[in-house]
């Protein structure tokens, strides 16, 4: 039961982050010109903050946050990061099939080989420092 | 492209910093062991009493928006796997400014991500 909780709620945090980023990016996109010097984006900046996609893109990633927070509540964190890394094929999904980007080969590649890279950056142990010097509790769980 | 570049610079050194400085400051909060509401927020307030903290936060702010700005001027397939980079940015941070312990594998992780970023980049 657990196992099949943590994959559903990890499955939608998986959705609701991919779904937010390409909400934001469709948000930004009709936000205004970006083309032009740092000069001139405050204007698009301001006008990005009325518009529907750019609040809906960040409530996504907001739920994201909190899905992924309560799976690490139960769940390790080194079960629960592999679904970083399928983030960010999730990601790259959506932008060829929901945006309609043209994803080159060697993109495709790139991003299945940063998933790779957080699969082996997951899996390490969680506090390598103590927390205070003084206390010696924390100390024990240092390789 | 150049501006680009510098934009993912901003979103990942930003994030990267903001985060020490918040992980300093919450070490100095001490350990959280409850998460009843009212008592996460008492801890919130004590942790932005914590000049480190309120400068973290606005760091990350200043991530986050410059996220936004090159969300509008690259493809998703392309912001997105760059921001990557901030495992890679934050784990050094972390072992320079944290002194946090990198193990091998986080190593080997660390390599492998540069890789994939640098083929998203010039793909």
């Amino acid at each position: 039961v657990l196992r099949t909780k943590t994959f559903i709620v990890l499955a939608l945090a998986v959705m609701a982050g991919a779904l937010g980023n390409v909400f934001l990016s469709r948000g930004m996109k009709l936000a205004g010109d970006f083309g032009a010097s740092p000069g001139g984006w405050l204007r698009p900046l301001v006008s990005a903050l009325f518009l529907g996609e750019v609040w809906l893109g960040i409530g996504c990633l907001i739920l994201f946050l909190l899905l992924y927070l309560a799976a690490l509540s139960w769940a390790d964190l080194s079960y629960v990061l592999p679904s970083s890394a399928v983030g960010y094929i999730a990601v790259a999904l959506l932008a060829h099939f929901a945006v309609g980007e043209h994803v080159s080969v060697l993109r495709w590649f790139g991003t299945f080989t940063i998933s790779m890279g957080v699969l082996l950056v997951g899996g390490t142990p969680p506090r390598t420092t103590a927390v205070d010097p003084d206390d010696e509790r924390g100390r024990e769980d240092i390789p | 492209m150049m501006i680009n570049v510098l934009l993912l610079a901003v979103v990942v050194v930003a994030g990267a910093m903001g985060e020490v400085f918040a992980t300093q400051a919450m070490k100095r909060v001490g350990e959280i062991h409850t998460l009843r509401p009212g008592r996460l927020l008492r801890l919130f307030g004590k942790g932005m009493g914590q000049r480190r903290f309120a400068v973290g936060l606005v760091l990350m702010a200043v991530s986050f928006f410059a996220y936004l700005v090159l969300l509008a001027r690259t493809e998703l397939s392309f912001a997105v796997p760059a921001t990557a980079l901030g495992y890679v940015v934050e784990s050094l941070a972390a072992r320079s400014m944290l002194g946090e312990q990198i193990s091998g594998r986080r190593w080997a992780g660390i390599l492998v991500m540069c890789v994939g970023v640098a083929m998203v980049t010039a793909g």
